[in-house]
């Protein structure tokens, strides 16, 4: 049972905020699929293998494109149970939209080419539904124009769940998430870290026979945007963790390069119009890749403590103007 | 969301506070009846007189009408300010009633002539239509990409209930004096003509409309959190919008065809219940039911009683009530992160 197993996360709450080591210099690494390469040229094998019997959530080898205009040419990479993927790219290059068409959202103007495989079934496939019993979407932030309980919040679940909510696995949870005694209080009271966590505590009751079953899967949409630096870094460093722990496999889109570099243990970087990279922080990120997908110089330092790759802005490219 | 036991006793409560009020209004009215009477009345030992025909032919059809027909405004009203995910979002405000209204004019005025005699079910079905195309239209003009926009949505509601109040103003314009009767009779809102066909052609709109919308409660919880999160937890978001309209628009296209144009139940009976328990729809949309109903029934006695022999139009008193009320309300939420 993962409940258990999830106090360590709110211990760290309280405890230091430091990350932990470079993700790609973890143990544990064995059960890494070596999908990193500078740049895609060949398929990537077989889709929904397995790795040494680590559980491949997703699997994509598609391109997508707005009405007529390609939007992502060549995109190919793949999710295990257990890893933590951060796609990195500039505004408007498409990650939004990869995200809501993984999610099983139907755009009108996105069409892709190509497929993506959900536990090595395709993703046209799966019923809505379906996919709620083992796919949760954190969203950037939430409305609610109605007064709702934190209580109520947790209690969603999905649409074929049908086990009630037992309040002292909710209160668990809760606490885990360092939400304790706040069952009664309003979504509306809530500050953007507790309600981040909140929807994190929501969504993993939505997945909790997934994640009982190790085949969990975590989309985050810009999950950061609200947050202050400490907030982040707890979000982060939770996600990281469950990955770790309960063999969740979690896809998050990120405008923090330095924090992404820092948690993820593979980077998915997209330049205008296509993949440009994908593997650890430390192998992907580069000078010439920032270039390419930002089109700004940069330095790429070695963190003191943690030491994964850290970037700083130096200037625009010759003639490029904001 | 469940219901809490605590829920469920509160429902039952409420249910009987139903039979209480219905039976308590009953001995109310321009020729009062006592508790002794109504009990006779009601056991069967009074089987004639001038009391036995007043009660079992007038006063309890139209006591049984106006809880039917508050209902239907306090359910489709829960139920469409959820779809909307709106607090504001009543049938009215939305171009419903205005739809339906103008519908019910074509029927009277058009349609009837033009067919020589005026059926029973015409009306309720015409005002049916009406409603549901209104619903649709103001869905379409504030819908894009399967997402709807609030603001669109209200302001659309608005120049759909503009244009039919323009239509059914020309209708008016143009109709003779007996019609023109009729219609100031539908534009205040009475029950004073109720009868028990009529509460039959009510109940036969309205029971679907519950049938469809109460087990709805868990759909509209997760619709709670928005269109795009509810699909994200695997619920089909275009089907429980058609659903809702459709049930909404059945209820509340029949109590106005019946009763003409009753303005606040549908946005003051959810509000309250929400101030009072929280959003959960599983028990908002029950209870919403039964507030409307309780509070038309008790506008409608006072609006017998009030001048008796003579009646003040119903839709003119909850208005009078309904605003005032709504506006304290608003005042008082808005310091309290309940509105928005």
């Amino acid at each position: 049972m993962f409940w258990g197993l999830l106090p360590a996360a709110g211990a760290t709450f309280r405890g230091s905020l430091l990350a932990r080591p470079c993700a790609s210099k973890l143990a544990g690494s064995g059960l890494r699929p070596p999908l990193h390469i500078a740049r895609p040229a060949a398929p990537l094998g077989p889709v929904g293998r397995k790795i040494n019997e680590v559980i491949m959530l997703l699997d994509v080898d598609a391109a997508l494109f707005w009405g007529q205009k390609p939007l992502l040419e060549e995109l190919r990479f793949s999710l295990s149970a257990g890893e933590f993927l951060v796609v990195l790219g500039p505004n408007g290059v498409g990650k939004s939209s990869l995200l809501q068409w993984l999610a099983g959202q139907k755009t009108p103007a996105l069409k892709v080419k190509g497929k993506a495989q959900l536990k090595g079934k395709d993703l046209a496939q799966y019923s809505l539904s379906e996919m709620a019993q083992f796919r949760a979407v954190m969203s950037q932030r939430l409305h609610l124009p109605f007064p709702l309980k934190v209580q109520e919040f947790m209690s969603l679940g999905h649409a074929q769940q049908k086990t009630a909510l037992s309040d002292e696995r909710a209160l668990d949870l809760l606490a885990q998430l360092g939400l304790k005694g706040y069952e009664d209080r309003l979504w509306q009271q809530l500050s953007g870290g507790e309600r981040q966590r909140l929807q994190l505590a929501r969504l993993l009751w939505q997945l909790q026979e997934a994640i009982e079953q190790k085949e969990a899967l975590l989309l985050l949409d810009e999950p950061l945007a609200a947050l202050d630096i400490a907030h982040q870094q707890q979000l982060m460093q939770l996600v990281a963790q469950l990955c770790k722990e309960q063999q969740l496999g979690a896809l998050a889109i990120l405008h923090d390069i330095n924090i992404a570099a820092q948690y993820a243990d593979r980077l998915l970087l997209l330049a205008p119009g296509q993949q440009w990279a994908l593997g650890p922080p430390e192998e992907v990120l580069t000078q010439e890749a920032l270039k390419a997908m930002y089109q700004v110089e940069t330095f790429i330092e070695k963190h003191p403590i943690h030491h994964c790759p850290q970037v700083i802005f130096s200037g625009w490219l010759k003639g490029q103007t904001i | 969301m469940n219901l809490a036991k605590e829920d469920l006793q509160w429902l039952l409560i409420g249910g009987l506070f139903s039979v209480f009020l219905l039976l308590g209004s009953a001995t109310f009215g321009a020729y009062p009846l006592s508790a002794a009477d109504l009990w006779a009345l009601l056991s069967g030992q009074t089987q004639e007189g001038a009391s036995y025909f007043l009660f079992w032919q007038i006063r309890l059809p139209r006591l049984l009408m106006a809880y039917a027909v508050g209902a239907a405004l306090g359910l489709s009203g829960a139920g469409v300010q959820g779809l909307f995910q709106n607090p504001l979002a009543e049938p009215s405000l939305i171009g419903v009633q205005g739809g339906s209204m103008l519908a019910a004019a074509i029927y009277l005025v058009l349609i009837g002539p033009l067919l020589g005699s005026y059926s029973l079910w015409g009306l309720p079905i015409f005002a049916f239509l009406g409603a549901i195309l209104a619903c649709l239209g103001v869905y379409r003009m504030s819908t894009l990409n399967g997402r709807t926009y609030t603001a669109s949505m209200l302001l659309a509601g608005v120049a759909i209930t503009a244009l039919c109040g323009a239509f059914t103003g020309l209708l008016t314009y143009f109709s003779d004096e007996a019609q023109l009767r009729d219609f100031t009779f539908w534009s205040l809102g009475s029950l004073a003509g109720s009868s028990w066909s009529n509460l039959l052609i009510l109940l036969i709109c309205l029971v679907p409309a519950l049938l469809i919308l109460l087990p709805m409660g868990p759909a509209l919880n997760a619709l709670l959190l928005g269109e795009t999160e509810a699909q994200y937890m695997g619920w089909n978001s275009q089907k429980i919008k058609w659903k809702v309209l459709f049930a909404a628009s059945l209820a509340v296209g029949a109590s106005v065809a019946l009763s003409g144009s009753i303005g606040f139940i549908g946005l003051l009976a959810p509000h309250l219940i929400r101030l009072w328990r929280g959003s959960n729809q599983r028990f908002l949309l029950p209870a919403s039911a039964m507030l409307g109903g309780c509070l038309l029934l008790l506008a409608d006695t006072f609006a017998r009683c009030l001048l008796a022999p003579q009646e003040l139009p119903l839709g003119v008193l909850t208005t009078l009530l309904g605003a005032p009320l709504f506006f304290y309300l608003v005042l008082q939420a808005r310091g309290r992160h309940q509105l928005v």
